[in-house]
């Protein structure tokens, strides 16, 4: 098994893992949680693909982007989820929805 | 001179503007003088078109230019003045202004009094329209006009309490329906005219028919037929008649002049004017005079077992009317125009004289008797009105006298004219017209001697009170009219006849026939005999002294409303229930249930929209899922 077919599996396994989160979790900021492992399993398949294309410079430097850029995404995240809670006295994301009918 | 004739026109509708813009604002007689004056100035242009067609006989075509313009189809507004036309003007006119002024005095008080004179202006023009018009679709317009307004002042107080303004807006229904029915059949000879001739102008219609059709081509008929189906509509025939007595809920005015003088003559005008197109189907010509001798006969039957004044005389406007029609339908023209005409004086006067007493008696019943039920058209209630309504009671006199047909009165003249063309042509309509002539004197003298005479049997009639000014001027003139009438046309000078002939060509003046006058006379002599003899020597209280089973069945009108309930609105009414019970099914159902189809979808999808994060999480990953199968599979094909 080669370390990119290991990076591979590890991205899709971090996928795997933030995707359920988002599907199943109920909290706020488990959400924000599961999110950034999604994102954590994009970053290291752009740095495997950087490798596996040669251009190894490109896939670091995208991928130090997406962390700043993802970064941004947490910090907003849980400041909603800070305002979620001060408004509506909960986290439970079923709780947002106020839309009736 | 002949170019003035718009403004006969011009006149009433001014008089409908005027009243309808300042109607509400000014008092009461101002608006039915400013309604009379305006009648007034239109019997004064009349005058002048009969001034000049004296020096100028065949008449002349006014245009004021082009109304529509359809591909071979072209409509103008042109009016035609000639003997014929100008004749209805001036009938219509100066018994028009006559009625108009009367009316001033009857509609006293009366809480639309403005709006009643507005109708009356209307009513004028449309029927000045109709007899001047120089095209069928004109003659039409005009012919819709006076049945709109017959309609409207049929229906005039449809807010009386206690049913009566219910049934008064029945009848003004029940008018309007029958009349639609009449005009559909006018409407249908209109197009098979456009169809077989290529226009709607009286001069081509009547040019190319003469041309181009034999005598007796079905085509002739068929237009023939359909137009005598719209004149038993206009005119109150067999089989459209129900309507006019009826109509009699209107106020007294309006009967006497749509119902008795003018509107209602608007058929026998109509087979006048297209007398060319009648003379080419002798089967049509038939029937016209078989419509008009049954309806005569029927009707005056029925006039012997009504009691409601008004109801008798319209039985006999029915009944004068048949006359009429018989008379232009044998093509004696100018004997049906005369009565025509006399009948306009002496019906419109015996109308307005019967208002004049309902008035009287409604007045007396004011100061006695208060909260019984009370109808003051009762002629039972009536009685010794002779010496209370003495004005009244003579012009009554002359009316009924000159409707009777005894000489020298208007009618005399003009019925036996009637007779005379009878009596050389169709023996058998001859036979049966003067059957109904001794009718007409039986219940007319009935009517008399159980209005004027004996002695008053209610309180009412014994406390009643001549009428007002207004309404007695109009009625002294019409009785001077009713009885020298007659010298239109004296037999052997032929005035109106010699006029008329520019017009319809109408060649043969029947030649005074003493037997046949002889006849009829002694028969209406005996008529007065007979009533005097049955109602005139005893009081007549509610039992009739001529109770039986024909009295029965005149009294029910030979049931022929009944019968037209059963075969014709009963049948009407159950289509109509089926109709709106398919409408409700199957046209609404559709729709309803479409509605229904869209509201479960709508309700179905909505399961989807949670609103939900984790539900729209799966929905983009489900979405993304797809699209990837479907790239994959796309390149892998």
């Amino acid at each position: 098994m080669t370390i990119l077919q290991v990076a591979a599996a590890g991205a899709l396994i971090l996928l795997g893992i933030g995707l359920y989160g988002l599907l199943a979790l109920r909290n706020l900021i488990k959400v924000v949680i599961a999110l950034q492992i999604m994102v954590k399993g994009v970053v290291l398949a752009l740095v495997a693909a950087g490798s596996l294309s040669g251009q190894i410079n490109l896939g670091q430097s995208l991928a130090v982007t997406l962390i700043v850029a993802d970064t941004v995404v947490a910090v907003v995240g849980l400041a909603l989820a800070v305002q979620v809670r001060r408004r509506f006295g909960s986290l439970d994301v079923r709780e947002l929805s106020t839309l009736r009918g | 001179m002949f170019n003035l004739v718009p403004l006969v026109i011009a006149f009433p509708v001014a008089g409908v503007l005027l009243n309808l813009a300042f109607g509400m604002r000014i008092r009461e007689p101002i608006t039915g003088i400013i309604a009379s004056v305006m009648s007034g100035l239109a019997f004064a242009v009349s005058v002048l078109q009969l001034l000049a067609l004296i020096s100028q006989p065949e008449g002349a075509i006014v245009s004021l230019g082009e109304w529509i313009q359809v591909g071979s189809l072209s409509i103008s507004w042109s009016f035609r003045v000639d003997t014929l036309s100008a004749t209805m003007m001036l009938v219509v006119t100066g018994v028009g202004t006559l009625i108009h002024i009367y009316s001033i005095g009857y509609m006293h008080g009366d809480a639309r009094f403005t709006r009643f004179f507005v109708y009356l202006n209307l009513f004028l023009a449309a029927m000045l329209l109709l007899v001047s018009a120089d095209n069928f679709l004109l003659l039409f317009v005009g012919w819709e006009g006076v049945g709109l307004c017959s309609y409207l002042l049929i229906g005039f107080w449809f807010d009386k309490p206690g049913g009566e303004g219910w049934r008064n807006s029945s009848a003004a229904r029940k008018a309007f329906l029958a009349n639609r029915v009449g005009d559909a059949g006018l409407l249908l000879a209109m197009f098979a005219m456009f169809w077989a001739f290529g226009s709607l102008n009286f001069a081509d219609v009547f040019g190319q028919a003469e041309e181009t059709l034999a005598v007796g081509t079905p085509l002739a008929t068929l237009i023939a037929l359909l137009l005598l189906l719209g004149v038993t509509g206009k005119s109150a025939q067999i089989p459209l008649f129900v309507w006019l007595p009826d109509a009699m809920a209107g106020p007294t005015p309006a009967s006497a002049l749509i119902h008795a003088a003018t509107m209602v003559t608007a058929g026998v005008y109509l087979i006048a004017r297209t007398g060319v197109l009648f003379a080419l189907s002798p089967v049509a010509q038939g029937m016209v005079v078989l419509v008009g001798t049954c309806t005569a006969l029927l009707a005056a039957s029925i006039a012997v077992g009504q009691n409601d004044i008004k109801r008798v005389l319209a039985y006999s406007t029915i009944s004068q009317l048949g006359f009429m029609v018989a008379a232009v339908g044998m093509g004696a023209y100018t004997a049906g125009l005369f009565h025509l005409v006399t009948h306009a004086f002496f019906k419109a006067l015996l109308f307005m004289a019967a208002g004049s007493v309902i008035h009287g008696v409604a007045h007396g019943f004011g100061h006695v008797e208060r909260g019984e039920a009370f109808d003051p058209q009762d002629m039972r209630v009536m009685g010794g009105l002779r010496s209370k309504m003495p004005v009244t009671f003579w012009t009554y006199i002359a009316g009924a006298l000159a409707l009777a047909g005894l000489p020298p009165l208007a009618g005399f003249f003009s019925k036996d004219e009637i007779l005379l063309a009878a009596f050389e042509h169709y023996p058998l309509a001859y036979v049966a017209l003067t059957a109904a002539a001794f009718l007409t004197a039986f219940y007319i003298a009935r009517q008399m001697l159980m209005v004027f005479f004996g002695k008053g049997r209610t309180q009412a009639a014994a406390h009643a009170v001549e009428s007002g000014r207004f309404m007695l001027i109009p009625l002294i003139i019409l009785a001077g009219l009713s009885v020298i009438g007659g010298a239109l046309n004296l037999p052997g000078v032929h005035t109106l006849g010699g006029w008329l002939e520019h017009t319809t060509h109408e060649a043969e003046a029947g030649a005074f026939n003493a037997g046949v006058a002889g006849v009829s006379t002694a028969l209406a002599l005996l008529g007065f005999g007979l009533a005097y003899l049955l109602y005139g020597r005893r009081p007549v209280g509610e039992r009739d002294p001529l109770e039986g089973a024909l009295f029965n069945a005149l009294r029910n009108k030979w049931w022929v409303d009944e019968l037209y309930d059963q075969i014709a609105v009963r049948p009407y009414n159950s289509l109509s229930r089926l109709a709106a019970g398919f409408d409700r099914a199957a046209i609404d159902g559709a729709g309803l249930r479409l509605a229904r189809l869209m509201t479960w979808l709508g309700e179905t999808a909505r399961i989807a929209q949670t609103g939900q994060l984790n539900w729209n999480v799966a929905g983009i990953v489900g979405g993304l899922l797809i699209v990837l199968i479907i790239v994959v599979l796309g390149r892998g094909a």
